[in-house]
């Protein structure tokens, strides 16, 4: 069946709840006259993004009735949106929400925190520590959502995608850099092939939201994105400019890509771990756990650990 | 015999730039920061040079001529064809322009603390110039009800090659990350007069003064070595290996660094909670900013 996904590529004012709450209401409504089954707005979408010293003014808890509401003005649609929280613990975070019909179905929190070059979040925003995936029922039964770098970072995506997510929402304020240069063609080349690859590899659709508009010297560059679970590319908003993009996934596509290339189904889940705990535990300098008698047929072994092994066998 | 390779293929490469990207990205940064500032107009300093000539048109392309105020402050010395070239570009873009000459407000500030001669009195009249240049702008900024807007760029701004608090001071910088060798490509593709594009830059404050004769180098091979320190964070050492000329690395490297007081407010002794600049940060647009 068909299903609509809306991408909404505005540029918030930076520090204005009141103004963004209205401008968001205003695109949620033409997202829902344009048929969307799913509206995403961009990271930050209710805040705007270089906040500094105003995550505290702007921030609210992921329950806030203004959420709720804007979420009820839209009956039986998803809507997934950036916002500025803070916990209950007066954590403050980077995050997103995915809401239906008032109520709250799924949060994440921005896992990773670019604080290099010229970003600074983790100097105002905390890391959250879960990576999840949220069901909204048939036809895509699962998403996973993330905030912008959570996706240069490839454990996320993936184990969203072993999680049961159909599709993974990253919502995002990607600033430019070097407009039209290699450099800066580069970066976003590197966006396109990230997400090409996610959606290849873990057979899933991916809606890319990237924000546009300039706060100091900033200009963010929009160029939103819908992928299907083969890597193509469904639809494309244009860069730096605002725009509504309204985009169709083929949830059957999902269903025949899923057999046809069964890479999510044959993922060996206990040897990632088992490989991961290893490194972890190596990494902290204490012995990785006692491994199986190896066969000896790769000959990976060294040969005091294959004599020992022996002896013992 | 292998052939030797040319200089262009051995030199570290000049930073490229796309013109109609880049100028399309800084336009919407102008706009953006009248909206966030609440301005509609603004009011540049026109020399007749290339950089106040493009932040002229990107400024015009933002913002329109009828709001743009072009202030023409020669000095004596300065050069009859600097003006015409600034008169070039005020036709060309139909905006609006008036002419403070700044030797009556100089004359007698140097006569009146008459100290060193030679080299040393030429360093001070560029700054009395350039700093009475910025009081004439942010007066007229108030009369024309603007925001001023610098005409710095990279190159200028990295190498210090400009007057604190007088040709440096700005409420934007739209060509402040645009070296001078890209700063010709941007100017082309805006249309600015190709004669004004042509001229050897200078800062006009003496007759026959040229920026690469002051500086001693290049802007090609000064945006060179910029390039590949600052933006690529070459060592110098592999600046060298890649074919500039020791001198020229080092002495760019040193003078970026001596010269890091000139793009930074000044350090505030910390004895509060909270202080500005340190742990009270804010963007300088937001909420309550907007006059």
């Amino acid at each position: 069946m068909e299903y609509r996904i809306a991408l909404v590529q505005l540029a918030p004012i930076l520090g204005d709840l009141d103004a963004n709450l209205e401008l968001v209401t205003d695109r949620l409504g033409q997202s829902v006259a344009a048929g969307a089954d799913l509206v995403v707005f961009p990271e930050l979408a209710l805040t705007g993004y270089l906040l500094q010293d105003l995550v505290p003014d702007v921030a609210m808890r992921a329950d806030d009735p203004r959420l709720a509401a804007l979420s009820a003005a839209a009956p039986g649609v998803l809507v997934a949106i950036g916002f500025a929280e803070e916990t209950r613990a007066h954590r403050y975070c980077n995050s997103v929400v995915l809401l239906r019909d008032g109520e709250l179905l799924g949060l994440h929190r921005k896992v990773y925190l670019p604080t290099y070059g010229l970003f600074d979040e983790g100097r105002f925003t905390r890391a959250g520590h879960q990576i999840r995936t949220t069901e909204v029922g048939d036809p895509l039964h699962r998403i996973g959502l993330s905030v912008c770098e959570d996706f240069w970072h490839p454990f996320l995506p993936m184990l969203q995608a072993q999680d049961g997510a159909s599709l993974l929402v990253n919502v995002a304020a990607g600033p430019a850099r070097a407009p039209g240069s290699a450099a800066g063609t580069a970066a976003v080349a590197g966006w396109h092939k990230m997400q090409e690859t996610y959606a290849l590899l873990g057979t899933v659709a991916v809606a890319f939201c990237n924000r546009v508009g300039n706060e100091e010297g900033l200009t963010f560059w929009g160029g939103s994105r819908l992928l299907g679970p083969d890597g193509s590319v469904l639809a494309e908003a244009p860069l730096y400019e605002e725009a509504l993009l309204v985009g169709v996934l083929e949830t059957d596509d999902l269903r025949m890509q899923r057999y046809n290339l069964p890479l999510v189904g044959d993922e060996r889940l206990e040897l990632v771990r088992r490989e991961i705990d290893r490194i972890i535990a190596e990494r902290a300098g204490v012995p990785g756990p006692i491994e199986e008698p190896h066969d000896g047929a790769l000959g990976t072994l060294s040969s005091e650990r294959a004599e020992r092994e022996a002896g013992r066998a | 015999m292998t052939r030797a390779p040319s200089v262009q293929e051995v030199l570290p490469p000049l930073p490229v730039v796309d013109p109609g990207a880049t100028t399309d990205l800084i336009v919407a940064f102008i706009r953006s920061q009248m909206d966030q500032t609440g301005f509609e107009r603004l009011v540049l300093g026109l020399s007749g040079g290339v950089d106040s000539a493009t932040v002229a048109f990107l400024a015009s392309r933002a913002v329109g001529g009828d709001n743009l105020m072009a202030v023409r402050m020669p000095y004596r010395s300065s050069s009859a064809d600097s003006e015409v070239d600034a008169l070039r570009v005020v036709e060309a873009l139909g905006c609006r322009t008036e002419r403070v000459e700044i030797t009556a407000m100089v004359e007698p500030m140097l006569a009146q603390v008459p100290d060193g001669d030679g080299r040393e009195l030429d360093v001070r009249r560029g700054n009395v110039m350039a700093r009475q240049r910025m009081i004439v702008l942010y007066d007229r900024s108030v009369a024309f009800d603007a925001l001023v807007a610098g005409t710095s760029n990279k190159t200028e701004a990295l190498l210090g090659y400009g007057t604190l608090h007088g040709d440096m001071a700005a409420a934007i910088q739209p060509i402040g990350d645009l070296y001078k060798s890209q700063l010709r490509e941007i100017a082309q593709h805006l249309g600015v007069p190709a004669e004004i594009i042509a001229k050897p830059p200078s800062a006009d404050l003496w007759e026959g003064q040229t920026d690469e004769g002051e500086l001693g180098r290049t802007y090609d091979a000064l945006d060179r070595a910029l390039f590949a320190l600052v933006d690529r964070r070459w060592s110098v050492e592999r600046c060298v290996a890649a074919g500039l000329e020791r001198d020229l690395v080092e002495w760019v490297a040193a003078r970026v660094a001596r010269m890091e007081f000139k793009r930074q407010p000044p350090p505030v002794a910390k004895v509060s909670l909270r202080t500005p600049g340190i742990d009270h940060l804010y963007p300088r647009r937001r909420p309550g900013s907007r006059r």
